[in-house]
């Protein structure tokens, strides 16, 4: 291939790259302004999809995470299994690939907690794994950008056109060129979308409108993170529990230090309240991190999208696989560590 | 916290999710892909515990080769050598065997053609006395007394007169054997009285040889010990022929 | 000064601003986390994988400072 690249330059795949390049710089700065890229709105909290299940309303970060598990199952059932009832020995394709990152993940954890690997290995592996996960397929375009239209609670919102009609499902796109102020209406806002909405009135469309996506990253909802902490901080006690019996809470209320040990003691004991302190600033912690670093990726992306629409974005498309990486290994790394540090015994070096 | 969008809910559904997801990753991917991990690991830790095994023994089945190898070279060196020395005493047992019988042989051939000669000279003399008692008659003109003729001769062959040898007359002898040579061979009796004459003076036990030469013509030569009596008549020649010059 | 709620809106987000500036101590952690991390490697590459744990162990606690000050801007923005 780079034998002669001067007869390569024009070949097929050079030139879907510059034409992407070009409709890129058309869309953004040249045609009409129905396909122009728009600020996004800052949302904390996950939105809701309009899809419930007996009264629990599923947000589009929760419709997300759900992908990713069915991502994950459909790889441990039709990857995993198919090689497991294959009965192969060699591993190949993209079985191979999965299992590598397995032996990786199995390899940290049986170098941290030696013989209880088998037992911990489940809980930092499948935070890894749906993060992991979780994180890549919120690059995929589509996410973030197609929803419901709804009108905007406050700020400027964008007038909706029409793109076309299948069936009964209206299909229609923001314009950035017809920017509207918010209107404080009472009962106009919550229903209206532009999906599914065919026994909605036309009239009842909103006027100052903004997408809300129905998939959002799971990791930019505080809800995903929060209870990944949690898990592996709850895990950690419990696996504290399981291989130092009821003495494992010695580490946070150390009483018979306080009762021998004098002046130390006292100051033990201080110690181990801290450290039952430091176990929810862990869940703060570890929750806050993947939530920042996600968040403040996306929030970056869509900005950065929408000031520069073109080749920019593919460097911080870049970092955000990286960052995705680098923080569901964080996540690992660290509950494997507290939970595997957990299982030894505090008072064994204690004693020496 | 409803503005940050912690909502109770929504946390415990992620955290139910979580578990049903750790749990079923657990039981489909986690579960069989370490045990197949673990033991792949140990399939090869099992094949190069083999294979040190297998080399161990081939190490040893090559040094006992190596041993036994050894031990036959040896063995057939030691065969080879004890095979050379028995080939060569038994060459050197027939090759003496086969000179002494050559020697014997040789002796054996000597000896009767010194018989025979012996014989033949024995057969001679006779005719060379009448010989000699002719051509002195012939010379001399007359004819001589037969009988005196005779003891003339036999005194010239065999240097005994009258029961004495002449040439050990008044000599001082001493010896444990004596060799006397005569050029023709002597009579019984002569020999006789030769053997006596000679014993009474060197002693009874000594021993006596005869021997035939007829290169010194006639008389005796006598050897006793380390002296040689010279008594024959090619002798006296000699003796005449350097006193002449 | 006129509009009270524009007003307090403003030093909402100056706060939250603010608050973001321990990011500057964090990043010196970080950085000086990977700088010991990387150097440690350098001279003993045979225990990199030890180095490396513990590396990313000390930078996530260094980087938590800079979460709980991202925590606090969020808080005085969405929820204060």
């Amino acid at each position: 291939m780079s034998e002669q690249p001067t007869q390569k330059r024009f070949n097929l795949r050079t030139l879907i790259i510059y034409l992407c390049i070009g409709a890129g710089i058309y869309s953004a700065f040249i045609g009409p302004s129905i396909l122009k890229p728009i600020s996004p709105v800052v949302v904390l909290p996950a939105e809701p999809t309009g899809l419930a299940i007996g009264g629990f309303q599923i947000t589009n970060t929760i419709l997300a995470t759900l992908l990713a598990d069915v991502i994950l199952l459909a790889i441990a059932v039709f990857v995993v299994g198919r090689f497991m009832r294959s009965g192969n020995l060699v591993p190949s394709g993209f079985y191979n690939a999965f299992e590598a990152l397995i032996e990786f993940l199995w390899n940290t954890v049986e170098n941290a907690a030696g013989k209880w690997a088998y037992r911990i290995f489940p809980v930092p592996a499948t935070i890894f794994l749906l993060i992991f996960v979780a994180n890549l397929i919120k690059l995929v375009p589509g996410f973030e950008s197609i929803g419901r239209i709804k009108e905007v609670h406050h700020g400027y919102g964008y007038a909706p056109v029409l793109l076309a009609k299948v069936g009964g499902l209206s299909i229609y796109t923001i314009d950035k060129g017809q920017r509207r102020e918010h209107v404080a209406k009472e009962g106009k806002e919550g229903k209206e979308g532009g999906h599914g909405a065919s026994h909605e009135e036309e009239s009842k469309l909103c006027e100052a409108c903004e997408i809300v996506p129905f998939l959002r990253g799971s990791a930019t909802d505080l809800n995903f993170p929060f209870a990944l902490a949690f898990v592996a901080v709850l895990m950690t006690q419990v696996y504290g529990v399981w291989a130092l019996g009821i003495g494992y809470f010695e580490k946070f209320i150390p009483i018979r230090q306080l009762i021998k040990g004098g002046a130390m003691g006292v100051i033990n004991f201080i110690v181990g309240i801290l450290e039952l302190i430091l176990e929810f600033a862990k869940i703060l912690s570890f929750g806050f991190r993947l939530f920042g670093n996600i968040f403040a990726g996306t929030l970056l992306l869509s900005i950065v999208g929408a000031l520069t629409a073109v080749i920019v974005p593919v460097g911080l498309y870049f970092f955000e696989v990286f960052f995705g990486i680098i923080q569901a290994y964080v996540f690992y790394l660290l509950a494997t560590i507290f939970i595997s540090s957990a299982t030894v015994s505090h008072h064994a070096e204690g004693a020496h | 916290m409803e503005k940050l969008g912690i909502n109770l809910g929504f946390f415990l559904f992620q955290v139910f999710n979580f578990t049903i997801l750790a749990l079923l990753m657990y039981a489909l991917a986690y579960k069989p892909i370490v045990r197949l991990l673990e033991n792949r690991k140990n399939k090869i830790a099992q094949g190069l515990e083999d294979a040190r095994v297998a080399a161990e023994a081939r190490a040893n089945a090559e040094k006992e080769a190596k041993a036994i190898l050894a031990e036959a070279q040896n063995t057939a060196a030691q065969k080879v050598r004890e095979a050379t020395e028995r080939a060569e005493i038994a060459a050197k047992e027939i090759i003496a065997q086969a000179e002494a019988q050559a020697n014997k042989i040789l002796e054996e051939a000597r000896l009767e053609a010194a018989q025979e000669r012996d014989r033949i000279l024995l057969e001679l003399r006779g005719q060379i006395a009448s010989l000699a008692i002719a051509a002195a008659q012939k010379l001399i003109g007359e004819a001589l007394d037969e009988k005196r003729q005779h003891a003339l001769i036999e005194e010239f062959f065999s240097g005994v007169r009258a029961g004495k040898v002449v040439v050990l007359e008044g000599v001082e002898l001493s010896g444990s054997s004596a060799e006397v040579i005569s050029a023709l061979p002597l009579l019984p009796h002569e020999q006789e009285a030769v053997k006596r004459d000679i014993l009474s003076r060197i002693g009874e036990q000594s021993t006596v040889s005869f021997r035939v030469d007829p290169s010194i013509m006639g008389g005796l030569v006598v050897k006793v010990g380390d002296k040689v009596l010279d008594g024959s008549v090619a002798g006296q020649l000699e003796s005449l022929r350097q006193s002449l010059q | 000064m006129n509009d009270p709620v524009a007003f307090v809106n403003g030093l909402k987000l100056l706060g939250a601003g603010l608050a973001m500036i321990s990011a500057i101590g964090a990043g010196f952690g970080v950085g000086l986390a990977a700088f010991g991390g990387v150097q440690a490697m350098g001279r003993n590459p045979d225990a990199a994988p030890i180095i490396q744990t513990n590396m990313i162990l000390g930078m996530a606690f260094a980087e938590a400072i800079a979460i709980y000050a991202l925590a606090v801007a969020l808080i005085i923005i969405f929820a204060a």
